[in-house]
C-alpha cells in the first residue's frame, strides 16, 4: 500500500512540488499544511507514515511542529525541509527526531532517494 | 531539469503575493527600524521566495533572495547598520525583485543583479566573515591509549568496535548537519568514541567528502550500514571491525560529542482558521458564464410556459427562478475582489515619489475594502497611478512654498473608495496646488481652442483632451501630456466617468464612478437598419423622438439642440455601415464625461436585464460592441460600445 504523507510548507509552490515529486515514487500526499499548528492538527486527524516538514513558516515553525508531533506519537517519522544556512536548525531538529532532512531546491533525484530509504 | 512550466502560474501568483508583503513591511520597517515582527515576516518572505526561485531554476532571483535573506537575519539578529543607507538598499532589491519577476514572465532569466549582490555581499560581510573550509585529507588516524582502552573495555562487555568511514554526495549542500544526523542514528545503537574531523568540526561541514568515526555496538556490520544507508545523500560507507590488540588500565571515561545549539523557537497564538482555495480564474469566467446562459434560459422557459399556460411548470420553476438569482448573486460575489489589491501598492509608491520629488507627502487610504468585480479591479490600477502621480507631482507643492501659504508641511494625498447604490465611487484628492485655471486657458488658447465662453468648470474640463499638460516642467513622474485623456478613455471603457474639481490653493479632487460588475446589465434594445442592438441603459440620460428636420445641419457635424446644448447627432447606421429603415425614429442622448451625444436610431424595443458575454477573436477585436447577449426568445443580439463609437466622431 503507498505509504501516506502529509506535505508542511507555507509556500503553495512547494507543497505542489512536492507533491509531484511524492506522488511520482508512488506515495499519496493524504493531507497539508501551511504552517505547525495545522500541521499538528493535520497529524492527528490523518496518522499519515510520513511528514515532510519545513523549517521556516508563520504562525509555528517546523521544529516546533515536530517536537510537539514527537510527543503525540514518539514514532512519527518526520523528514525536515530546510535550506542553505540553516545548519543549526536542522541539528535541532535532529536532536529532536527528524529521521532526515532534505535541501532546497529540491532536485527530484535526490528527494525520491532519500523517500525510498525510508 | 524537471519540467516546471506547470507551476509557472502559481509561482508568480504567490511570488508577487510574497513582493507585496515584503514592500508592507519594509514600509513599516521604515518606521521603526526595531520592528522584529515585519523584520521576521519579511525574513520569512524572502525565504521563502528563494525557496521557490531555486525551485523552478531561476538563478538571478535565487542570487539576489538569498542574500536578502541574510542581510534580514543579520538585522533581525540585531546587528546595526546605517540606516537609511540599509532601508534603501533592501527597497533597492524589492524593486530588483520586482524587475526579475517580469522578465521571468517574459521568459527571461537574465536580468542583471551582479551589482546590486555585490553591494549586499558588502554589507553582509562586514558582519559576517564567511568561514574557511578546512580541506584536509582524510588521513590514517591512530587511536590514543584512552580510545583503545574504551575500546578495550567494551569489547569485554559484548560490544564490538568498528571503524566507520562516510562519504557524503558530491552535491551535498549541508554537510554539517549530515554527518550530524549519521552519528545521531548511530548514537541510538550504541556509542561513537571518536571522530575525525573532531565533532566541532564535522558539525560546521568542515571536512571533504568523508569523515571517520569509531562506533562501539552489539550490532552487526549489515545493521550499522543500513543504520546509515537509510540516510539520503549518504555515497558510500565503509566499516572495518577494529581488534583490541593490546590491553591497558581500565579507563571508564566515555566521551559524549553532542553539542547541542539551542534555537529559539517561536509560538505564536492567533491562528487564522480562514479558509480558502484558490481558483483558476478562468475557471471562474466561465462558472460565470455558465450561469448567465441559466439565466438565459430560466427567462424562455418563462416565457414558454407564460405563453403555454402550464400550471404544473409554474411552481417548479418559480424555484429554479429563485436558485438561478442566488447563483448569479452568488457568482458575482465570489468575483469581486476588495480595492485594497490595488490601492496596497500606493503607499511604496508615495515614499518613492516624495524621496524622488523632495516632498512630504501622506497618503491616507479610506474604504480599502470596498468589493469591485476583479475585471474592473484589475483595469483599475493604471488610471489610478497616473491620477496619483499627479497628485504628487503637480499637486502637492515643495515644502517651502506650501510653508508660505501657511499650509502643513506635509501634503496629504487622500484616495476613498466606497459603495454608494450599485456604483462604487472612488475619490483621489490632494490638498495641494489645484489646477490653475488660468493656465489651462492659455494653453487652450496657444493651441487654438476658443475659450471665450467657458466657465472656470469648462476649462477644468480640458484637462481631459487629448495633449493636454499644462505642466511647464516635464518631470520624470509626470506632465508628459499624455495621460489624463487615456485615463478618461479606461475609466470609460471600464462603464465609468471621472469628474474633477479643483480650487487654486486649496486642492483637487477627481470623482470616479464605477459599476460595481460588467456582467450583467440594464440595456435598452433599439433595432437599428433592421438588426436589434442593446445599450447599456446606465450611460443614457434621455430619450426623444425626433423627426428628421430636427437635425441642424453644421458645416462639419449634424447636430440636436438640447437644452440649449449643441449636441453631436450621431448615425449609427452609418457607423456599422447599415441601412437605414423606418421612419419612427428616436435620438438616445448619453452623457459621456462632460459631453452629450445623441445616438440616432431606428426604433426602441424596450428595456432588459441582459448578460454581457464576451465577443472572440475577430469579433473581439472590434471596438464599437462590448460584446453580445442572448435575450429571452433565443435571439443573439451584439451590445454597443457607445464610448467608442462616439469618440470616433
Amino acid at each position: 500500500m503507498a505509504k501516506r504523507v502529509l506535505v508542511v510548507d507555507d509556500a503553495i509552490f512547494m507543497r505542489m512540488k512536492l507533491k509531484d515529486i511524492l506522488e511520482k515514487n508512488g506515495f499519496e500526499v493524504v493531507a497539508e499544511a501551511q504552517n505547525g499548528i495545522e500541521a499538528i492538527e493535520k497529524y492527528k486527524a490523518e496518522k499519515p507514515d510520513l511528514v515532510t516538514m519545513d523549517i521556516t513558516m508563520p504562525e509555528m515553525d517546523g521544529i516546533s511542529a515536530l517536537k510537539e508531533i514527537k510527543k503525540i506519537d514518539p514514532n512519527a517519522k518526520v523528514i525536515m525541509c530546510s535550506a542553505m544556512g540553516q545548519q543549526s536548525m536542522v541539528m535541532e531538529a535532529i536532536q529532536s527526531g527528524a529521521i532526515d532532512f532534505i535541501v532546497k531546491p529540491f532536485d527530484v533525484d535526490r528527494v525520491s532517494q532519500s523517500l525510498t530509504k525510508i | 531539469m524537471d519540467d516546471n512550466s506547470k507551476y509557472k502560474e502559481l509561482f508568480f501568483e504567490e511570488t508577487e503575493e510574497y513582493l507585496q508583503l515584503l514592500n508592507d513591511n519594509m514600509l513599516r520597517i521604515e518606521q521603526d527600524i526595531n520592528d522584529i515582527a515585519s523584520l521576521e515576516e519579511m525574513f520569512r518572505a524572502a525565504h521563502s521566495l528563494k525557496g521557490m526561485a531555486a525551485t523552478m531554476g531561476y538563478k538571478s532571483m535565487t542570487d539576489l533572495t538569498h542574500r536578502m535573506e541574510s542581510l534580514l537575519g543579520l538585522l533581525k539578529s540585531g546587528e546595526s547598520f546605517e540606516e537609511n543607507n540599509i532601508i534603501n538598499l533592501i527597497f533597492r532589491c524589492l524593486d530588483k525583485l520586482t524587475e526579475i519577476v517580469e522578465d521571468l514572465k517574459n521568459d527571461k532569466d537574465n536580468t542583471y543583479v551582479q551589482d546590486i549582490i555585490e553591494e549586499l555581499e558588502q554589507v553582509i560581510s562586514k558582519d559576517n566573515t564567511p568561514k574557511n573550509v578546512k580541506k584536509e585529507e582524510l588521513e590514517d588516524f591512530t587511536l590514543s591509549d584512552t580510545d583503545y582502552n574504551v575500546i578495550k573495555s567494551a569489547y569485554e562487555r559484548g560490544y564490538n568496535a568498528y571503524a566507520i568511514d562516510v562519504t557524503v554526495d558530491d552535491g551535498c549542500v549541508l554537510k554539517g548537519p549530515r554527518a550530524y544526523l549519521v552519528i545521531n542514528n548511530l548514537e541510538k545503537i550504541g556509542d561513537v568514541i571518536y571522530t575525525y574531523p573532531d565533532a566541532q568540526s564535522l558539525e560546521n561541514g568542515e571536512y571533504n567528502k568523508t569523515f571517520r568515526l569509531i562506533l562501539l555496538t552489539k550490532e552487526t556490520i549489515e545493521d550499522i550500514k543500513e543504520k546509515i544507508e537509510n540516510i539520503s545523500e549518504i555515497e558510500n560507507v565503509e566499516i572495518i571491525e577494529i581488534q583490541p590488540n593490546y590491553s591497558i588500565e581500565e579507563n571508564n571515561s566515555k566521551e559524549n560529542i553532542k553539542e547541542n545549539k539551542k534555537v529559539e523557537t517561536k509560538l505564536s497564538n492567533n491562528t487564522n482558521l480562514n479558509q480558502s482555495i484558490r481558483v483558476d480564474i478562468q475557471k471562474l469566467d466561465s462558472f460565470m458564464n455558465l450561469v448567465s446562459e441559466l439565466v438565459i434560459y430560466r427567462t424562455r422557459l418563462e416565457d414558454v410556459s407564460k405563453r403555454t399556460d402550464i400550471n404544473e411548470i409554474d411552481e417548479p420553476l418559480s424555484h429554479v427562478a429563485r436558485i438561478t438569482s442566488e447563483l448569479q448573486d452568488l457568482v458575482l460575489k465570489i468575483r469581486m475582489q476588495p480595492v485594497s489589491v490595488v490601492f496596497n501598492r500606493f503607499p511604496r509608491m508615495i515614499r518613492d515619489l516624495s524621496k524622488e520629488l523632495n516632498k512630504k507627502i501622506n497618503l491616507i487610504i479610506e474604504g480599502e475594502e470596498t468589493e469591485l468585480d476583479r475585471t474592473v479591479v484589475s483595469e483599475l490600477s493604471e488610471p489610478l497611478i497616473h491620477l496619483i502621480r499627479n497628485a504628487a507631482d503637480h499637486g502637492i507643492e515643495p515644502v517651502e512654498t506650501r510653508k508660505k501659504l501657511n499650509k502643513p508641511e506635509e501634503g496629504e494625498i487622500k484616495l476613498n473608495a466606497y459603495q454608494e447604490g450599485n456604483r462604487v465611487i472612488i475619490v483621489v484628492s490632494d490638498d495641494g496646488a489645484g489646477i490653475n485655471t488660468q493656465a489651462i486657458k492659455e494653453t487652450a488658447e496657444r493651441r487654438g481652442i476658443n475659450t471665450e465662453n467657458l466657465t472656470e468648470e469648462d476649462l477644468l474640463q480640458l484637462i481631459f483632451d487629448q495633449g493636454f499638460s499644462t505642466a511647464k516642467v516635464v518631470t520624470d513622474v509626470s506632465g508628459r501630456g499624455v495621460g489624463m485623456d487615456v485615463v478618461k478613455q479606461k475609466i470609460s471603457s471600464l462603464g465609468g466617468t471621472i469628474e474633477v474639481i479643483s480650487e487654486l490653493n486649496k486642492g483637487t479632487s477627481f470623482i470616479i464612478k464605477l459599476p460595481l460588475t460588467l456582467s450583467i446589465i440594464q440595456a435598452l434594445l433599439v433595432k437599428i437598419g433592421g438588426e436589434t442592438f442593446a445599450i447599456p441603459l446606465g450611460i443614457i440620460e434621455k430619450v426623444v423622438k425626433i423627426e428628421e428636420k430636427e437635425i441642424l445641419k453644421s458645416q462639419l457635424s449634424e447636430l440636436y439642440m438640447y437644452r440649449e446644448m449643441a449636441v453631436p447627432v450621431v448615425r449609427i447606421n452609418q457607423k456599422l455601415g447599415l441601412e437605414k429603415s423606418g421612419e419612427n425614429q428616436h435620438l438616445i442622448l448619453t452623457l459621456l464625461g462632460d459631453q452629450y451625444y445623441g445616438l440616432l436610431v431606428d426604433e426602441l424595443i424596450g428595456q432588459q436585464e441582459i448578460v454581457i458575454k464576451k465577443l472572440n477573436g475577430i469579433l473581439g477585436k472590434m471596438k464599437e460592441y462590448l460584446g453580445a447577449t442572448i435575450l429571452g426568445n433565443g435571439d443573439i443580439t451584439l451590445i454597443l460600445d457607445v464610448g467608442s463609437i462616439c469618440m470616433r466622431l
